[in-house]
């Protein structure tokens, strides 16, 4: 009796899949899909426009070989905050909607 | 008149140049470097201090005499030598040396009146050593060994590097001004193939200080060295304001460079490309192909990514492309790598500073030192006479010091493009993986051991 009460409890006290807390690795591992799924929609979005992977004119060339990289400050920028701000359509087709943030507000 | 612009000097530390970091503007020398006026020669070594001259009297002249003659020639103040009656004259300000020594010639009871000469060190058998100012912050030189590559090889205005750029400093049109420290740069007829004019000068920065690295006028106390300086330059604009061009205009601008005749010869010997694209192009693999069939060198930057694909062209097989170290001559992070890659050179990190002697850190930045216009007052004003010596990073600015050696290469007597290519990459010091490996191709230049394995002039 007490060996199966034991059982039960153990059971009741398991976390099923879906329950298990969300680790550090879990979380990149997701981050890093979703944001291969968005760079792979943005590729796309740019592809049948005919742009180049910084959204401009297919045979675009640039000092440094990429727009990405600010030689003179060593800043370098992210490829799709970049196509995002040239090209805020391309946002709205490709970038995971965000949530508001909490306004004070909020009750 | 003899120009004048700032002179850089010494003062501040890296934590300044640090918080620089965050402007549009490349962190230039004189963010670590306090600024005062000095005049500029217009040509060659400076061989007089400014402002003072020599003047020796007769042995029966009384000192209060002298005095008295040294004030009415425009002396400020004298220093007596403790051998004789001979001083140093300190001028007044709008005093010139020419009128003061006329006017001590003429005066009874002087002796002799000269300029006071700036004495030198005697260069080192088979070294040169330049005298401008800011040569020793260019780290990206003495990576290089650039004083004993100098004692075999300086180059000269036979060979031409064409950059094609955003344009070049290079002469006084419009609003365009010359930048000083190309006073004795020997520049061929340019071409602007984004505004289709003559007048290829630069509207964005990036050129002016790609084309500094190859030759910038050295050994003439003024600013800073560059690589290949006896050598010419040809400005070729394109790329506009904003660092951007196309394939088509890249193209043209080959096909300019290596179709230009002067007195019936083809200077140009080496082109140097500090840009590139996503996508390959047909036309420019095809301009390539002339280019190198006609005996032309052709330098491309690897990239500013730091992503294992080379960007085109310097991803061609016939092109010499180029990544970049920084001042440990560790890949630089921003420097793309892959099976492409032929060699790497510096080309800096601004976040470190690695350069000081000993490696102990000098408080800048470890860029590329060299001059071009400040950008901000370029856009903010419209002005591009606002030069200075600026550290700038990137693939285009290892670029440079490649198509620099490639220059001196063909002085030495090497005529073929891929023979210039052997040479470079088959002297590089082996860097990362033994033997040729994807981040470091080759490994770093080594101009002192391409340039000694050619030629003559050793």
């Amino acid at each position: 009796m007490g060996l199966l009460l034991s059982l039960l409890l153990a059971g009741a006290l398991e976390a099923s899949p879906k329950d298990k807390p969300v680790t550090g690795k879990s979380k990149a591992t997701s981050a890093k899909a979703a944001r291969a799924r968005e760079e792979k929609c943005v590729d796309q979005w740019l592809a049948r426009r005919k742009l180049d992977p910084y959204g401009m004119p297919e045979g675009t060339m640039y000092a440094g070989g990429t727009p990405l990289f600010d030689e003179a400050t060593g800043r370098q920028t992210d490829r799709l905050e970049y196509v995002y701000r040239k090209h805020p359509e391309a946002k709205a087709a490709c970038a995971p909607a965000r949530r508001a943030p909490r306004r004070s507000t909020d009750k | 008149m003899h120009p004048s612009i700032r002179f850089l000097a010494f003062f501040a530390t890296l934590a300044a140049t640090a918080g620089l970091a965050g402007h549009r503007r490349p962190l230039r020398a004189d963010d670590v470097y306090r600024v005062a006026s000095v005049r500029i020669p217009e040509r060659g070594l400076r061989a007089y201090r400014d402002g003072e001259v020599i003047v020796q009297f007769k042995e029966a002249v009384r000192d209060r005499d002298a005095s008295d003659m040294m004030h009415e020639a425009g002396g400020r103040s004298a220093r007596r030598s403790q051998f004789g009656p001979r001083y140093l004259v300190q001028l007044d300000d709008g005093f010139e040396i020419a009128d003061a020594l006329d006017r001590l010639r003429t005066m009874p009871g002087v002796d002799f009146a000269e300029p006071n000469g700036i004495a030198r060190a005697f260069q080192r058998a088979g070294f040169f050593t330049p005298h401008d100012p800011f040569y020793t912050s260019q780290w990206h030189f003495r990576m290089l060994n650039s004083e004993r590559m100098w004692g075999i090889q300086k180059g000269d205005t036979s060979v031409a590097v064409a950059v094609l750029d955003t344009g070049i400093a290079y002469e006084d049109f419009g609003p365009y001004r010359k930048a000083p420290d190309f006073g004795g740069t020997v520049f061929l007829q340019g071409k602007d193939f984004i505004n289709n004019d003559d007048h290829a000068n630069d509207d964005n920065f990036h050129g002016t200080h790609v084309a500094s690295t190859i030759a910038e006028a050295t050994d003439n106390n003024v600013g800073v060295a560059g690589l290949a300086f006896g050598c010419a330059l040809m400005p070729v604009k394109v790329l506009d304001a904003q660092g951007v061009g196309s394939f088509f205009i890249v193209s043209e601008g080959i096909d300019y460079a290596v179709n230009f005749t002067q007195n019936g010869q083809h200077p140009v010997k080496v082109i140097n490309l500090s840009l590139g694209g996503d996508s390959a192009s047909t036309s420019v693999r095809q301009a390539v192909d002339r280019a190198v069939a006609a005996g032309v060198t052709v330098v491309a930057a690897a990239g500013n990514d730091g992503v294992g694909k080379v960007s085109f062209p310097a991803s061609l097989p016939n092109v010499i492309g180029v990544g970049a170290v920084d001042g440990r001559k560790m890949k630089a992070p921003y420097s793309n790598f892959g099976p492409e890659l032929s060699v790497v050179a510096p080309g800096g990190d601004l976040r470190r500073d690695d350069t000081g002697p000993d490696g102990v850190p000098d408080g800048r930045p470890d860029g590329v030192l060299q001059q071009t216009f400040d950008p901000d007052t370029a856009e903010r004003e419209g002005r591009y006479d606002d030069f200075h010596y600026f550290f700038v990073v990137g693939t285009s600015q290892a670029t440079p010091h490649v198509a620099a050696l490639a220059a001196l290469l063909y002085r030495q007597g090497i005529t073929q493009p891929p023979a210039i290519k052997a040479a470079i990459e088959n002297t590089a010091d082996d860097l990362g993986a033994s033997g040729r490996d994807d981040m470091f191709g080759h490994g770093l230049i080594n101009p002192v051991a391409a340039l000694r394995g050619y030629g003559l002039n050793q």
